[in-house]
């Protein structure tokens, strides 16, 4: 290395600058801002991750509970002859056992259980076997898995012929279409089958068996398809930016206006809560309900050239001077929260599993907390405000909003996301501000609700 | 002079705020005299020293006891002037300027050897950006140009002529103060 460079080098090395008094508190400050920031920022991966966790947790909870329904309505039955058995009755015992054996049903010596054996009288046994014969039936449950596998689509149900309403002798005119739509709208559907096997009782044949197509479905059957109360929790994701007019004709409030206007960007920004839901008809919604909001508004702030002995060193009352363009300036985002109060519309269109939901209204904002620069028009200078009261804040805000959803039913749940679009009608700042600002949201809104 | 012990870092780590207030104030002084070589105003370097403190507080965890702290530390604070300077600008600027590469003068050399530090680094800090990035990179860090050159996103012979017209600038200034 050439002298030029090592004396420089060594020279450079042995510098050393002071730091401004409070210097180290400012570090602390903005770490715990930070770590606060980034608890904010994890707990809205968070609450959705619940939400479609919670949902798909109560979604396998249902559908195990469904498929042992299923199992239960297995029914095998067995013919015992309790005198003169003849060869009608043989043949069709005979006739039951390969259709069970044929309906691929699993190994009777795992689920004959003479704990959950119930007798029954079959009533058409009369016909069959010549009035004098009286066969029970051993009706016998079965507790084996079924279709546990529920990666093969291709599986067999076997359900009672009694549970879909189709009785021994009256039913003859129940068409396959007819008992498919009595499947699809009792609660008994399977969720995963492309067919099923009836086990009836008509047409003089004592047991037969007939299989039924379903399409392949994935979700449960709602229970019911108009709830009138429902009770969530929203999210509202996007970005943020402002509308500023300014309020006097004067050198210093239309160079606050423009600086503030051209260092204006979208900021994320969020809200989230509770919401409450009064559906008086089957299209019609309303919305109400209490959640926090959170935005942040860009601002350049200039060093005023004071002396740093003249500036306080407390880091929410800085001395500052109005505008951008120079040298020293930096980037500063006012941040303000508010506790919101939802009142909206919403039309509703609703299929089986799925919905759409369009509607808008209004939010009212109340001040609660903020850190932002707030200018006074006196002295020309920007002070850092950490309280509502100090930040010549409306205390009241109304925003227009607009959604429209597309809503996804899980039994009583219901999981919804689509856009959503938010305006202040008037100023975030009292009216004698320096300048008016009415910030704007272009966002998604992100929720799940229960539907009692 | 105090020293950065394990324990201390240790502290640190655990966000023990006595700790983290005696590691500030140890290393504090060197890494405000970096920043203040690079942004050239008292006023930035301030603010870049905090910008610095917050990503050492917040990397503490990454830190593998290899290699000296402080050397990690200085590394930081290099990176976050060096990003300072490409986000306002300095680096694109460079580019406009004249890349001719001129014939490295060492007449004057010894010129600088009896110089104060703080003297020094005064002069630096009056550089024009340019000078005093590739100055700082190439003489103080020990860069080479091509390195320079990669991770300023620059040309190679813009390196080179920004660093020799700055160590013109800067034996011109000491032969002024001299002959003053």
């Amino acid at each position: 290395m050439k002298s030029f460079e090592k004396n420089i080098k060594t020279q450079a090395n042995a510098f050393q600058m002071d730091p401004t008094p409070g210097s180290f508190d400012k570090v602390i400050a903005a770490l715990e801002k930070k770590k606060k920031r980034r608890f904010i920022f994890w707990l809205w991966f968070l609450i959705p991750g619940f939400a479609i966790g919670g949902t798909i947790g109560i979604y396998q909870i249902f559908s195990s509970s469904d498929k042992t329904t299923l199992a239960h309505q297995k029914t095998e039955y067995v013919t015992e002859s309790t005198k003169n058995s003849d060869e009608q009755t043989t043949s069709q015992s005979s006739s039951t056992e390969n259709i069970i054996s044929s309906s691929s049903a699993p190994d009777n010596s795992n689920i004959h259980s003479s704990e959950k054996n119930t007798e029954v009288t079959n009533e058409s046994q009369t016909d069959v076997t010549n009035k004098n014969e009286s066969n029970t039936f051993e009706k016998k449950k079965n507790n084996s898995t079924v279709n546990t596998n529920t990666k093969n689509i291709h599986q067999t149900h076997i359900i009672d012929a009694n549970q879909l309403n189709i009785k021994n002798n009256d039913d003859k005119s129940v068409t396959d279409i007819g008992i498919k739509k009595r499947i699809n709208e009792s609660a008994i559907r399977p969720f995963f089958p492309t067919s099923v096997k009836i086990q009836e009782n008509r047409n003089g044949s004592l047991l037969s068996t007939k299989d039924i197509p379903l399409e392949p479905s994935i979700l449960p059957i709602p229970t019911t398809l108009h709830s009138k109360f429902s009770l969530g929790v929203y999210s509202d994701l996007g970005v943020s930016k402002s509308i500023f007019t300014s309020k006097q004709n004067d050198s210093t409030s239309q160079g606050y206006y423009s600086a503030r206007k051209e260092t204006d960007q979208f900021i994320f920004s969020y809200s989230a809560g509770l919401q409450f839901r009064y559906s008086p008809v089957k299209f019609l919604t309303v919305e109400t309900g209490i959640g926090f909001t959170h935005y942040e508004s860009n601002q350049i702030i200039v060093n005023g050239g004071a002396s740093s002995s003249s500036m306080t060193t407390d880091l929410l009352d800085t001395v500052i001077t109005l505008f951008a363009s120079a040298p020293t300036s930096k980037e500063y985002r006012n941040t303000y929260d508010y506790i919101s109060i939802p009142l909206k519309v919403y039309y509703q269109k609703r299929w089986k599993w799925t919905s759409i939901e369009a509607g808008g209204g209004v939010i009212f904002d109340i001040p609660v907390h903020t850190e932002a620069y707030v200018a006074d028009e006196n002295s020309g200078y920007s002070y850092l405000r950490n309280t509502v009261k100090d930040s010549r804040l409306n205390m009241f805000g109304i925003q227009v909003s607009a959604n429209v959803n597309m809503v996804f039913h899980v039994k009583k749940f219901s999981l919804f996301v689509g856009p959503t679009f938010k305006y202040r009608l008037n100023s975030m700042f009292d009216e004698n501000y320096i300048i008016q600002q009415r910030p704007y949201f272009i966002g998604g809104q992100l929720g799940v609700r229960y539907n009692f | 002079m105090q020293i950065i012990t394990q324990e201390l870092l240790k502290k640190c780590k655990k966000n023990e705020r006595a700790a983290m207030a005696e590691l500030f104030s140890i290393l504090a002084p060197k890494l405000k005299g970096i920043c203040y070589r690079y942004c050239g105003n008292t006023f930035d370097a301030e603010d870049l020293l905090q910008e610095s403190f917050i990503i050492i507080f917040t990397k503490l965890g990454t830190y593998r006891d290899e290699g000296s702290f402080e050397g990690w530390a200085k590394r930081i604070t290099v990176n976050t002037s060096l990003n300072w300077l490409k986000k306002n600008k300095v680096i694109l600027q460079m580019q406009e300027l004249n890349n001719r590469v001129e014939p490295e003068d060492d007449s004057e050399e010894e010129n600088i050897a009896d110089v104060y530090a703080e003297e020094l680094v005064n002069h630096i800090a009056g550089l024009p950006d340019g000078y005093r990035t590739i100055l700082n990179l190439f003489a103080i860090e020990g860069f080479s140009h091509k390195e320079i050159a990669e991770q300023l996103g620059i040309n190679e012979s813009t390196s080179r002529s920004q660093y020799s017209r700055a160590k013109k600038a800067l034996q011109h200034l000491f032969m002024k103060e001299k002959r003053s």
